[in-house]
């Protein structure tokens, strides 16, 4: 590497923050946002000392929410702050952050704006540098903004400090593998799946470990690190030097696989494929099957394994809970009788009910990137009709998603009837429950397909539809968020098979609701030019 | 028989306006050029004939159809290359071709094994990995392929090489042996003339001119070459001759095309050692047009 080869980043640096200006300032805004209601209902809702203490015995002695979002690491405001906002810091920090510098980076290079860029006096290594500036720059704006807004309400500084850092340093770490993944993979999409399943993975490994109090195992994942910085109790500052080694390491890592590579190649190289098409490819459906599958799989082996480790871990955590009388007590006021594996179970299935909304999103958009791609010209341009092309592409979606949630189902209920001893009556149970989340997703599916058809350029809507939805499932939780407003989310009405809710109503409702957003996409999709 | 009838087409993408009252009649068997400049709408049009968009106003009849509500029907009958072909990475040209075909039918495998014989490509690579040129062979195959009564090519020979684009004519030339009509899309003038029985000339949303390249010469100018053994006088003072410019003993100039028969004859005073000229290009007329036609521009 030559010193040459970084000419250009403070022209690139500008560029990007002049292009997307506003989404970075939406993340930071969202992070600010979330960080300052968090704040505001936990000051409203625990006014006295003993009020906290109270809660945070209650929810320590929680497996499932140990293992969901963590340990409370000592009874004061601050250390509940960071407990509750810490989940939604790391999705959102790590998401947006690897989404960033992949979008800097292969999408540049997908759609051949890299090659313009490259052709002018800009270094080779230019654009990877540009991208990991700005979102290390953005992430550290961050930190500075929640350290302002802690302080703002009184919280104690150096905790307060600890915790920003660790939500930027984190971020940091995200970008980091944003930059791998843009170099590794050989075009956007699968650079994003990549990135975003060493997110879930590094989540995962956090809360089996939490989840089984093997502490060694939080120490291998970024999101154990997190936590271990402690902040309003131990505050161990020698953590950020962990994190800065890991990042510089994965910074050079994507620097040495980028000079190891061409112009619009992945590090895998390109093997001959095959010269003809398979006979069953000759349908818009068979495209969209082939075109989708893919993803399909990966997801449903992120299910598979989830339905596993989950269905392990809950007969551990009911049989640990069993012996905590004041939390068997406290779950007695919550759900009635309900064993305390279904509670947490139940609260699992919250979390994968909105990966899977995730795929659902990913899969009806799919349409959109074909047309961005002028792929679907190709397609539209052959006896192939509007409806057929966009009711292929549906149809994988409602059914990928069908598939993925009986998939949990089915292994998660086998394994935790196994080791209950009881399958026969476990299974079926805890199948009908994940799947009575599938109403709820076809209706956020549906909502991107309505806005494909009608608002094409508008369909990024979506997203942010699935972020409101967590946002208030989260908020909910700690009641900050009022019943009716609740209401608003599909997830609301999924009746909780788990503790013997067993309405067919609210499903039917759903089902009836996703149908006519598909169809008003559909209809609109017919009557609108393709872009 | 009118193949495509256009009239008065109007496309806005938003307040700008695309198409501006286009006209354009295309008959069965011929060969027609559409030539102009990049951004002149082009595309649109095309786009607009194959029902991926809707007009604004005027009338579209394609195969005698409506290519906004008969799509699927309309669409049995013809093959489409975009300008700017874009593939599925993961997709080797092999399988495009043979989904692209089956889409519209059947695929002939004798012919399909021909053509890709004949551009010389290798159907095993994938799309992703393909140059621009070779992406553009894959759409010209899988159009070609396909036995309809029509094409519709935007920029087909972008990208190819002369090697190639020489094959590409004689696809055009079979297809209209076989009594094919052919929609062809252009920006270069050449390419267009050697091909085309009719032409038009679309700028800024707005026909220009319409017509048989034989009908258009007469508006244009040659450029003429000339390197003499005498130096030449009094050429300037000839009608229809301008932008002299004078290298030693070679000269270069514009003629109208009324002029040029008196200018032959009056180099040849000049002991003439070797003359090239040679047609206008697309840009000589389109500065042609902005010349002598300021009415013909679109506000």
């Amino acid at each position: 590497m030559k010193m040459e080869d970084f000419t250009g980043i403070g022209k690139l640096v500008r560029l990007n923050i002049r292009r997307d200006w506003k989404l970075l300032l939406a993340w930071a805004l969202v992070i600010s946002l979330y960080m300052v209601v968090v704040i505001t209902s936990f000051i409203d809702l625990y006014t006295t000392p003993q009020m906290i203490t109270q809660f945070v015995a209650e929810t320590n002695s929680s497996l499932a929410e140990v293992a969901l979002v963590g340990k409370i690491l000592s009874p004061t405001l601050g250390a509940l702050i960071a407990w509750k906002a810490g989940l939604p810091m790391y999705i959102l920090g790590g998401l947006a952050s690897f989404l960033v510098v992949i979008k800097y980076t292969r999408t540049e290079e997908d759609t051949g704006r890299l090659e313009l860029v490259s052709s002018m006096a800009v270094g080779k290594y230019a654009g990877l540098t540009a991208a990991l500036i700005v979102a290390f720059g953005i992430n550290l704006v961050i930190a500075a903004i929640a350290i302002a807004i802690l302080l703002g309400f009184g919280i104690p500084a150096a905790g307060s400090i600890a915790f920003a850092l660790s939500i930027a340093v984190l971020g940091c770490f995200f970008a980091s593998v944003g930059g791998i993944a843009a170099q590794v993979c050989g075009s956007t999409g699968p650079a994003r799946a990549f990135a975003g399943g060493i997110l879930a993975l590094a989540y995962l490994v956090r809360m089996v470990a939490d989840g089984t109090s093997i502490s060694l195992l939080s120490w291998v994942t970024p999101a154990g690190w997190m936590e271990q910085v402690q902040p309003y109790s131990g505050n161990n500052w020698w953590i950020f030097a962990l994190f800065i080694v890991a990042i510089a390491v994965l910074t050079a890592l994507a620097f040495i696989i980028s000079s190891r590579r061409d112009l619009d190649t992945g590090l895998m190289p390109q093997r001959p494929g095959p010269a003809t098409a398979s006979p069953g490819l000759r349908s818009s459906l068979a495209l969209a099957w082939r075109l989708q599958r893919s993803m399909l799989f990966a997801f449903t082996v992120v299910f598979v394994v989830c339905g596993v480790l989950i269905g392990l871990i809950t007969k551990a955590a009911a049989d640990q809970m069993s012996t905590n009388p004041q939390f068997m007590e406290l779950l007695a006021r919550i759900s009635g009788n309900a064993p305390a594996g279904d509670s947490f179970f139940a609260i699992f299935l919250v979390i994968l009910g909105f990966v899977a909304t995730i795929y659902a999103v990913l899969a009806a958009l799919k349409m959109r990137s074909e047309e961005n791609e002028m792929h679907a010209d190709v397609i539209l341009a052959t006896p192939v009709s509007r409806l057929r092309w966009a009711a292929g592409n549906v149809a994988i979606t409602l059914v990928g998603t069908a598939v993925i949630l009986m998939v949990f189902g089915l292994v998660a209920g086998a394994t935790y009837g196994v080791s209950m001893g009881n399958v026969g009556s476990e299974l079926p149970r805890v199948f009908f429950a994940a799947l009575a989340y599938l109403p709820a997703i076809w209706v956020i599916a549906g909502i991107a397909v309505a806005l494909f058809g009608l608002l094409p350029r508008l369909t990024i809507l979506s997203w942010g539809v699935l972020v409101v939805c967590v946002l208030i499932e989260l908020g909910g939780d700690i009641k900050i968020v009022g019943t009716s407003i609740m209401g608003i989310s599909p997830f609301d009405h999924v009746p909780m098979v788990l503790s013997g809710d067993n309405s067919i109503l609210p499903l039917v409702g759903l089902v009836i609701l996703a149908a006519v957003l598909i169809s008003a996409g559909l209809i609109g999709f017919q009557r609108r030019d393709i872009s | 028989m009118s193949v495509i009838q256009i009239s008065k087409l109007t496309k806005y993408y938003g307040k700008n306006r695309a198409l501006n009252e286009v006209d354009l009649n295309v008959e069965q068997g011929e060969i027609f050029g559409f030539i102009g400049p990049n951004g002149a709408g082009k595309t649109t049009t095309l786009r607009i004939l194959l029902g991926l968009l809707g007009k604004n106003g005027g009338s579209v009849s394609l195969l005698g159809g409506d290519p906004w509500k008969d799509r699927v029907a309309l669409h049995r009958r013809l093959a489409y290359v975009p300008g700017d072909v874009s593939l599925w990475p993961n997709f080797t040209g092999g399988e495009v071709i043979d989904l692209l075909a089956r889409l519209r039918g059947n695929v002939d495998k004798a012919r399909r094994a021909e053509l890709i014989q004949r551009f010389d490509l290798d159907p095993t690579k994938k799309c992703g990995t393909y140059s621009k040129g070779n992406r553009q062979k894959v759409a010209i195959i899988a159009a070609f392929v396909s036995d309809v009564e029509l094409y519709i090519l935007d920029e087909p020979t972008s990208g190819l090489d002369p090697l190639m684009e020489i094959v590409f004519r004689e696809c055009i030339a079979e297809a209209k042996k076989a009594g094919k009509t052919v929609l062809l899309s252009s920006h270069i003038l050449a390419e267009v003339e050697r091909l085309c029985d009719r032409i038009s000339i679309i700028k800024e949303g707005k026909i220009v001119e319409s017509g048989s390249m034989a009908d258009l010469r007469h508006l244009t100018r040659t450029s003429v070459s000339v390197v003499t053994g005498k130096p030449v006088t009094g050429l300037s003072e000839l009608a229809g001759v301008s932008d002299i410019a004078v290298d030693g003993s070679s000269i270069r100039f514009s003629v109208d095309s009324t002029g040029l028969n008196a200018v032959i004859q009056y180099l040849t005073r000049f002991d003439v050692h070797s003359l090239t000229s040679a047609p206008p290009t697309l840009e000589e007329l389109f500065i042609h047009y902005y010349e002598h036609a300021p009415e013909a521009k679109v506000r």
